[in-house]
């Protein structure tokens, strides 16, 4: 295949030693836990007020075959709107930090108060005015790897208006676009 | 999305073009006279009228539009393969992009949608075929974006919506 892309969800403790595992074609399940699996460990329980976090994720596309020219203009954006009542943020990070309990209260500078939470609102990020990762080139022939990237870092909140009841909300989508020669 | 990526039709051609990137072969007219194609003419004529030849999705065995050189280029155009027009009869015709090389430089990639959970109709990706200018002194861009749907949108900035597309 020409330059084929993954898209890697990382987790544990290191992001060098745990490089992420291929999520393509499916479905990344946020949670009170560090892993994507569509299981019950960790659910996100519906507050009483205000919102509940779970975990951050953190993601990269990596390319296992090389593009024939370059992959420039790296970004991400939501494909469809999470459901009322879920909060979604998203936002770039340079560093790996594994998700873990602290997160829960939300992540300092980015979901702790109502303003950083409206800041990071993955809504904010559409086709039409996507999330930058790298406006210039991210790799060039003959390499492969996930070039030069931040990561995504994303985290999916409960807010006590959630009326879906139990078990795992709908899902929705998000995208990496990129332009490759 | 447009309801044809749903269909069989549609996973065929782009599991057989690498997500769409392949569904066209591209040459481009030098101010020489010179004609410089994606793949050999032996290859690229094959593509052109075979439906049944295979695509060579390896990328050491085609060349990207990266090594035109810029700064001769005067015609750039896509040609649907011939399995392209068989699945996708609406691309029947070349697209065709001029280029004054003295101040402008062409512009021709492939725009990659690579979908989390599965893609809306269960595909991982899309690509879209896109070609057209830039101004080197005002560094305007004009591109026509091609979606294997067969719509297309011309516009000047290429991040865009292309739902139903």
């Amino acid at each position: 295949m020409a330059a084929s892309a993954q898209t890697r969800y990382y987790h544990g403790s290191s992001a060098s030693g745990s490089p992420g595992s291929d999520v393509t074609g499916l479905t990344v399940r946020h949670k009170q836990f560090d892993t994507d699996t569509q299981d019950t460990v960790g659910p996100i329980a519906l507050p009483v007020s205000g919102i509940n976090f779970g975990w951050r994720k953190s993601s990269k596309v990596n390319w296992t075959t090389s593009p024939a020219g370059s992959i420039t203009n790296l970004r991400w954006f939501l494909g469809t709107n999470p459901p009322t009542g879920v909060y979604f943020g998203a936002w770039l990070n340079a560093t790996y930090t594994v998700g873990q309990v602290g997160d829960q209260n939300g992540i300092t500078g980015f979901t702790d108060t109502v303003p950083n939470q409206n800041t990071n609102n993955a809504t904010n990020y559409t086709s039409s005015a996507p999330l930058t990762v790298n406006a210039g080139t991210v790799l060039s022939n003959p390499s492969t790897g996930e070039g030069t990237q931040s990561f995504v870092i994303t985290q999916l909140g409960i807010q006590s208006s959630y009326t879906g009841g139990p078990g795992p909300i709908s899902s929705f989508q998000v995208t990496y676009r990129y332009s490759e020669t | 999305m447009n309801p044809w990526y749903s269909t069989d039709v549609a996973a065929r051609l782009l599991n057989a073009t690498d997500g769409g990137r392949l569904m066209f072969v591209w040459e481009a007219e030098l101010n020489d006279g010179s004609v410089m194609r994606q793949f050999e003419d032996h290859t690229f004529e094959i593509l052109r009228t075979n439906p049944n030849a295979a695509v060579p999705i390896d990328s050491s065995l085609r060349i990207s539009t990266r090594d035109i050189p810029r700064d001769k280029v005067v015609l750039f155009r896509i040609l649907p393969i011939a399995l392209t027009q068989e699945l996708a009869p609406w691309f029947s015709q070349s697209f065709e992009q001029k280029v004054d090389p003295i101040k402008e430089d062409l512009l021709a990639y492939f725009l990659i949608d690579k979908f989390v959970v599965g893609g809306p109709v269960g595909i991982p990706e899309l690509a879209r075929q896109v070609l057209g200018t830039l101004d080197r002194a005002t560094g305007k861009k004009w591109i026509k974006v091609i979606s294997p749907s067969g719509a297309t949108k011309e516009t000047e900035v290429e991040d865009q919506s292309y739902e139903g597309e």
